[in-house]
């Protein structure tokens, strides 16, 4: 990586500072886990059950991801993006930025850089309250067992991994909307719409085209809820690349950049 | 050597008159070019195409003699910026404002502190840049066009939101930069007086179209060619004959003798003719007009 992306990253990174969209990755990772011990310590038995079922972590991961893939993960990933592209509308700065020596590919990428940083950090908090959610109860109500069951590491990256992979389109496609409109109710609208029309799109048999359902469809197939009838990876990928590189020529062609 | 040009820049943008028409700016290098205009004449449009911030439709721009289109990032690291409103981020600190640009940049840190210093905000500490009057706002922005240590600033109305302190501060330090660094300085204005004690040279700028350039000697001189004598006096008729008398044409207009301002001596001899003839004088003046007033014609 040459030195003056690395700049141009390093700048990137300062800038997302006390934003709302890094305070958005925490409290967004820490939801669902949070939502997790509150029900818990309220109907313990649902912990119970899990404890019981004999594969407690495969189920209590599975059971976190189903609140998270369907829609929190897609409203986190529409918002956390507009709200970094909005950092330079709102405060006027593209004029600052596209005055930097810097190229414009540097600019495009080290923000997308920072974007797919954002999404590996949601992930490792969002695990790591998975994890400390099934603790919490254990240290706190007596009846309920410590988890200390066996671990499969591998089984929960390659989880994380179809998750990570279903969000790349997505955040992809708001980064290329967002970057051309300064009216942050126009990218948020636009995503959100997206989102909703997935959802209600579920159950059709071309869904797998449609790449704001990606997490949810994941989170079917890995519960063997929906056969796989296509790969959601290539298809996965195969957008995220579309719209990073249709998105990076739009940005180029402005005729005003700031 | 200019360290910016602009050659036949034509610009308009959709659906509106002609934005600039065939403006050739010519900044040399070690100036300070003023850059005045009334509002809306067309100085922030030439300075965000002399940026790359637009993309240009007709002409040329050159940054320190080579063309910006093929040349951006090389020659952008020798400009510093001030554009419009100031370009700060509301929810960061001065110091990691600087931060953000200083890995840009590669330039020490330590420079962060001075340029602070330098603009006169060394303890703003942990407060952030959004809770700054727009003043401190502005000393921020100047701030980082200055981390680089920039050849050429580019500034548009740094002045707008200082108080008059503010103001005479940063005249001071623009002009100390200039002299001792020798950076070049474009700056825009659309108050002559804003600038007529900093710049070396000015442009005008009216309705898209650049109405003079060159140094400020030489357009007070361009418009003091043609100044007139203006005399009131008791006895019109007679007084222009005894101008005439000494070989000066003088007219009628208005009640009074106008003529094209005479040597110095000739005044005198004029006046002194005028009294022998029992002429009384009430009023000799010129036209002569200050800066401000040539300014206003300029740009009507």
């Amino acid at each position: 990586m040459n030195s003056n992306f690395i700049g141009c990253f390093s700048a990137e990174w300062i800038k997302k500072r006390r934003s709302f969209s890094s305070w958005l990755v925490i409290a967004g990772g820490l939801f669902v886990p949070v939502i997790s011990v509150i029900i818990f310590f309220v109907y313990p038995k649902q912990l119970l059950a899990i404890h019981a079922s004999g594969h407690f972590w495969n189920m209590l991961f599975q059971k976190s991801w189903q609140m998270m893939a369907f829609m929190l993960l897609p409203m986190g990933l529409v918002l956390a993006v507009s709200l970094v592209t909005q950092l330079e509308f709102k405060n006027n700065s593209w004029k600052q930025v596209h005055t930097s020596p810097v190229l414009y590919s540097h600019i495009y990428f080290s923000k997308l850089l920072v974007l797919l940083l954002m999404l590996v950090q949601l992930f490792l908090v969002f695990n790591t309250g998975i994890w400390i959610s099934a603790w919490i109860p254990s240290l706190l109500i007596s009846d309920i067992p410590y988890p200390d069951y066996a671990f499969n590491y591998g089984k929960i990256l390659t989880l994380n991994a179809g998750y990570f992979i279903g969000s790349l389109p997505l955040l992809a496609l708001q980064y290329m909307i967002s970057l051309q409109f300064r009216n942050f109710l126009v990218p948020v609208g636009t995503g959100l719409a997206l989102i909703i029309g997935g959802m209600i799109a579920l159950t059709w048999k071309y869904i797998y085209m449609v790449p704001s359902a990606y997490t949810a469809l994941y989170f079917l197939q890995s519960t063997e809820s929906t056969a796989p009838a296509h790969s959601l990876t290539y298809w996965s990928l195969g957008y995220f690349l579309t719209f990073t590189f249709l998105g990076y020529w739009l940005y180029i062609s402005r005729k005003v950049k700031g | 050597m200019f360290c910016a040009e602009t050659r036949g820049l034509s610009h308009q943008f959709s659906g509106q008159p002609a934005a600039l028409n065939n403006i050739c700016m010519q900044v040399p290098a070690g100036s300070i070019y003023g850059f005045l205009g009334p509002n809306g004449a067309g100085k922030t449009t030439t300075l965000r195409i002399l940026l790359g911030l637009i993309k240009k439709q007709q002409g040329e721009v050159f940054l320190f003699d080579k063309p910006l289109h093929r040349h951006r990032v090389e020659v952008l690291k020798n400009v510093g910026t001030m554009i419009e409103s100031p370009s700060l981020y509301g929810h960061l600190t001065a110091y990691e404002n600087l931060l953000l640009l200083q890995k840009i940049f590669k330039c020490p840190r330590s420079r962060i502190s001075e340029v602070l210093v330098t603009v006169g905000l060394p303890d703003t500490g942990n407060k952030k840049a959004s809770a700054f009057s727009l003043g401190m706002k502005q000393r921020l922005s100047l701030a980082v066009a200055l981390l680089h240590n920039p050849k050429l600033l580019i500034l548009d109305e740094p002045t707008n939101g200082l108080d008059p302190n503010g103001i005479i501060e940063i005249r001071d330090l623009l002009k100390k930069l200039n002299e001792q660094s020798g950076v070049s300085i474009i700056i825009s204005s659309h108050q002559l007086y804003e600038v007529e004690k900093l710049v070396t040279h000015i442009g005008v700028i009216s309705k898209g179209c650049m109405v003079f350039q060159g140094t400020l000697e030489n357009l007070v001189s361009q418009w003091q060619q043609n100044i007139s004598l203006i005399i009131e006096c008791s006895n019109l008729h007679r007084s222009a004959e005894i101008a005439g008398s000494q070989g000066i044409h003088a007219k009628a207009i208005n009640g009074r003798l106008q003529m094209l301002l005479p040597e110095k001596r000739m005044i005198s001899s004029l006046n002194r003719a005028f009294v022998e003839a029992g002429i009384d004088i009430y009023e000799m003046k010129t036209d002569r007009k200050d800066l401000e007033s040539i300014f206003m014609e300029l740009i009507k």
